[in-house]
């Protein structure tokens, strides 16, 4: 039976779908619906169409609206999805749409997490935002060429204040590329602080932000420690996810 | 005369610092220890022969010298929350680090903490005391919310009780001579200062100079070299030019910022002189009273943020009163809660700045401008 | 006669008090714990309330007279102790009879203080009763009663004991935190698969373990006594008595998780917390802290609490 792991984010919905020997078919994401009750139901039908019987678990602040096996601590599905992925890697940066964390596994198991509990400038929901007041696109981030540190500095830990920075440096014609440059950077600089409790050792950096181009040497500036960018960064929860539902009995 | 100001800080400064790591180069301190908060009946301690250090001062001396941003990030991630006062995280940085610009302070033998300036101090000292697995002495001081009778009797038990258990731990006796000789010297050494901060208005001087020397007021005031020091520097002070009638004259109402080099925003603030502050008041101790007890009661009973807020109210309308400020710079000090009420009913607009006394990184420097532009344009227009 | 509590250090021998227990209207300040937030807010807003009284325990408290000097209502702090010895126990009995006749010149005569103290034994006693037996009843109930029971006066009072069995999990988690309004937060502990054995907090764990004052003795120095010697408050300076009474219930009952509640900017919390999870490194005992922005905030704790679930 085939095992589909759904990580439900606040921005997107991440899909892994696994083979019965545990290999990964299929990595996908689509942004997350509005409607969820009403729109994974369906989803869910046509998965089942394609892949016929299926053992579903989900993780994500809208876990609860996938009718699936079960679902699982999205902390829990990273830390599995880690060990499944990139096994020597056992810190994790993960910077969601809305929070910060940091993790620690061993063989797949957490061990430690922390949480950001200061405002949303520390998560992609910052990074969402001001592309939406800059009128980009996400994917049309670059940072293969950023200087480091960027030349603009946000100086607000607060989204309100840093959004009202940034109108200001936009009234001031800057471009819109440093302006995500310094966004990104705020983002990182933020997550610091939460790897100062885990002592800063190589991490793994994973969430929507592993997707932009040339964000490992810029994290590496930014966080001042290795850090190393996965294949499927945006993808390890969910994997974690089918991880947990090839573990349930058939 | 400037060489013999200079003389007497090097020779505090260095009688201070000698048992700091980095110039004791392991050798132990010759007297007991004790680690103190900034109230602390301290005529006590010298007249035991015991030496004591303030951690709050020492994190000053940490943001002044520009080392305090790593401290603070140990601080945190060894999870004392940098919510917490600036003072403290910087300090457990410096500890946990090992690291200082003089090294880290002796070790203490004692601890003694009071809440007569805030209550986060003796809960502070509790993680010290299981840091170092010393005994804590907290002083408890009711200030003005018990009855007067009452609050003395009991704060003069605890200061004999005190006697006692220093006396154990130094192995001296008290002389009571020395210790009303000791509170004699810290009378002198507020005259004095009393006279210097009252120059603020008068003469072309930064509070710079008052924000950085009375440090001394707050480490050596029983010493008799800090009224000597105070009255040198009144001498030298009176001989500057008067102060100019050109700028706004503005009360600041708050900490120093001690990682400034002006310790205040003075690059913010040129079109302000700032004429008055309630914070080189607050070591102007009231040592009234007929007995040792009855003076330390009186004095340490009643520090300013020890006092009913009606009471802060009439100071600092008096204070604002003799500086002649039009307006005031409040901080909204992350570290400090206690002391930014005190700003509740003042009668002069006021821009309320958010700021920390140690961290740098912590205030919009942007708002913070705006806030004082609006200030100037209500001072103008009104 | 209402007079609004803020603390389990405010006794409730001396004379009628209702305890607070949490506001869900508008704030009126900003800046402090949500805690003292939205007690200052409650008293202002709410025509119910008479008089205030709070302690001088903690910095929010202890500035809390000047955001209520306007509200018009009977004002009344309390000069807790920063220490436990007898000099303290002197000088509380002393403020004790001076907080009565406050309250008597504003409102009249508080009636016999040792049938106070007799009630207040006999409660207590049920309460220890009840906590004894957590592990196997719904924590979010048993906290919900007894806020709902503090908020009565004193003769009104009764302990709810047929409170819901539940069957002990394999996740046995010690509670520790200020007062907790948000009781939502007890119910997703358990919704996590996790069992609450002990706790000490100022209306569970902490009055629990109240002393019982002597009603045929000194009254004043009986009170003062129970309010310095049971198990402490972080504010009241003493962190070593705290981690040892803490450290034994934790040990006895098999705790295999610590949860740390903090209201935001709470002080004397988050640098308890500082020793408190080297104390529970050094046993090897896991341990997490939610920072709460106010008093109903519970939203960001269920991600926190499943994943603690899961590493215990």
């Amino acid at each position: 039976m085939y095992r589909i792991g759904i990580d439900v984010g606040s921005a997107y919905t991440k899909y892994c779908v696994m083979d019965p020997s545990g290999g990964i078919v299929e990595l996908s994401l689509e942004k997350t619906a509005i409607r969820q009750r009403e729109y994974f139901p369906e989803k869910l039908r046509r998965l089942r169409e394609q892949y016929g019987d299926v053992m579903i678990v989900s993780c994500g602040y809208g876990k609860k609206n996938v009718p699936g096996l079960g679902n699982i601590n999205e902390l829990t599905a990273l830390a599995r999805g880690v060990f499944y992925s990139e096994p020597e890697s056992d810190v994790v940066l993960d910077i969601g749409g809305q929070d910060t964390k940091v993790i620690v596994q061993s063989q797949g198991q957490l061990k430690r997490f922390f949480l950001n509990d200061r405002c949303a400038a520390g998560s992609g929901l910052f990074l969402a935002n001001t592309s939406k007041l800059l009128g980009t696109e996400l994917s049309k981030i670059d940072l293969t060429d950023a200087g480091c540190p960027p030349k603009i500095r946000l100086s607000s830990v607060c989204a309100v204040f840093a959004q009202s920075e940034i109108v200001e440096l936009i009234a001031e014609n800057t471009p819109s590329e440093e302006i995500l440059r310094a966004v990104v950077w705020q983002i990182l600089v933020q997550a610091k602080a939460l790897l100062g409790k885990v002592g800063r050792s190589p991490i793994l950096l994973s969430g929507g932000l592993t997707q932009i181009p040339g964000i490992g040497q810029y994290a590496r500036r930014a966080l001042e420690c290795e850090c190393r960018i996965p294949e499927n960064g945006n993808f390890l929860s969910a994997i974690g996810c089918a991880l947990c539902a090839a573990d349930c009995p058939e | 005369m400037a060489q013999s100001i200079l003389q007497i800080k090097s020779r505090l400064l260095r009688e201070y610092y000698k048992d700091f790591s980095k110039y004791a180069k392991g050798k132990l301190p010759e007297k007991k220890v004790a680690w103190v908060t900034a109230f602390v009946p301290v005529e006590i301690l010298e007249a035991l022969d015991i030496s004591y250090y303030y951690p709050e001062s020492y994190a000053a001396v940490i943001a002044a010298s520009g080392a305090e941003q790593p401290l603070l990030e140990e601080s945190e991630a060894r999870c004392l929350s940098c919510d917490c006062c600036s003072y403290s995280c910087c300090i457990e940085g410096c500890l946990e680090q090992e690291k200082g610009p003089r090294g880290v302070p002796p070790k203490p033998d004692v601890l003694i903490a009071t809440n007569n300036q805030c209550n986060t101090l003796p809960t502070w000292w509790n993680i010290l005391a299981e840091r170092y697995q010393v005994p804590l002495i907290v002083l408890d001081y009711p200030g003005e919310t018990a009855d007067r009778q009452l609050a003395y009797e009991y704060v003069t038990k605890q200061h004999r009780e005190l006697i006692a258990e220093l006396e154990k731990l130094s192995g001296n006796r008290l002389d009571p001579s020395v210790l009303a000789e000791l509170i004699a010297n810290s009378e002198r050494s507020v005259a004095e200062w009393k006279q210097v901060a009252a120059c603020l208005p008068e003469y072309e001087i930064k509070p710079t100079i008052l924000f950085d020397d009375i440090s001394f007021l707050i480490t050596s005031r029983c010493k008799t070299e800090t009224a000597e020091l105070y009255r040198l520097m009144n001498e030298e002070i009176r001989q500057m030019p008067a102060a100019g009638k050109d700028k706004i004259p503005v009360f600041w109402l708050g900490y120093p910022l001690w990682y400034h080099p002006d310790r205040f925003l003075s690059e913010l603030l040129e079109d302000y002189r700032i004429v008055g502050s309630n914070y080189v008041t607050w070591w102007s101790l009231n040592y009234s009273g007929q007995d040792v007890f009855e003076k330390l009661f009186q004095a340490y009973n009643f520090t300013f943020l020890n006092l009913a807020q009606a009471t802060r109210n009439e100071r600092l309308a008096q204070l604002i009163g003799e500086s002649k400020a039009v307006c005031a710079v409040t901080l909204h000090n992350k570290s400090c809660k206690c002391d930014f009420v005190s700003a509740k009913n003042i009668a002069i607009p006021q821009a309320e700045i958010e700021i920390d006394m140690i961290d740098r990184t912590f205030v919009d420097m942007e708002k913070a401008r705006r806030q004082l532009e609006i200030l100037k344009d209500a001072i103008c227009i009104g | 006669m209402k007079l609004l509590a803020l603390s389990g250090l405010i006794p409730e021998q001396i004379c009628d008090i209702v305890r607070f227990t949490g506001y869900p209207g508008e704030r009126s300040v900003a800046h402090y714990c949500g805690y003292a937030e939205d007690y200052i807010s409650m008293v202002k807003q709410d025509d119910t309330v008479d008089g205030a009284v709070f302690p001088k325990s903690c910095d929010s408290c202890r500035i809390m007279g000047s955001y209520l000097e306007d509200c018009g209502k009977f004002l009344y702090q309390l000069n807790i102790p920063a220490r436990q010895d007898e000099l303290a126990v002197d000088f509380l009995a002393a403020e004790l009879e001076q907080y009565q006749a406050a309250v008597e010149r504003r409102f009249g005569a508080v009636g016999s203080i040792a049938e106070r103290v007799e009630a207040v034994n006999a409660r207590n006693r049920e309460i220890r009763g009840v906590y004894e037996n957590l592990a196997n009843i719904s924590y979010r109930e048993y906290l919900e009663a007894v806020h709902d029971m503090l908020t009565k006066p004193l003769f009104e009072q009764t302990v709810k004991k047929d409170l819901p069995e539940k069957k002990a999990s394999g996740k046995r988690v010690y509670l520790v935190g200020s007062f907790l309004s948000g009781t939502e937060l007890a119910g997703v502990i358990e919704d996590c698969g996790m069992t609450v054995v002990g706790d000490n907090l100022p209306e569970s764990g902490r009055l629990a373990a109240m002393p019982e004052a002597d009603p045929g003795g000194e009254l004043y120095r009986e009170i003062a006594a129970c309010v310095l010697r049971g198990r402490l408050s972080p504010t009241q300076d003493n962190f070593r008595q705290i981690l040892s009474a803490d450290m034994e219930e934790i040990e006895r009952k098999q705790v295999n998780g610590v949860i740390f509640v903090t209201q935001k900017y709470c002080e004397p919390y988050d640098y308890l917390f500082s020793v408190y999870q080297k104390m529970l490194g050094q046993k090897g005992i896991a341990v997490t802290k939610l920072t709460l922005s106010d008093s109903a905030d519970v939203r960001k704790a269920g991600l926190t609490l499943e994943a603690f679930a899961d590493v215990i």
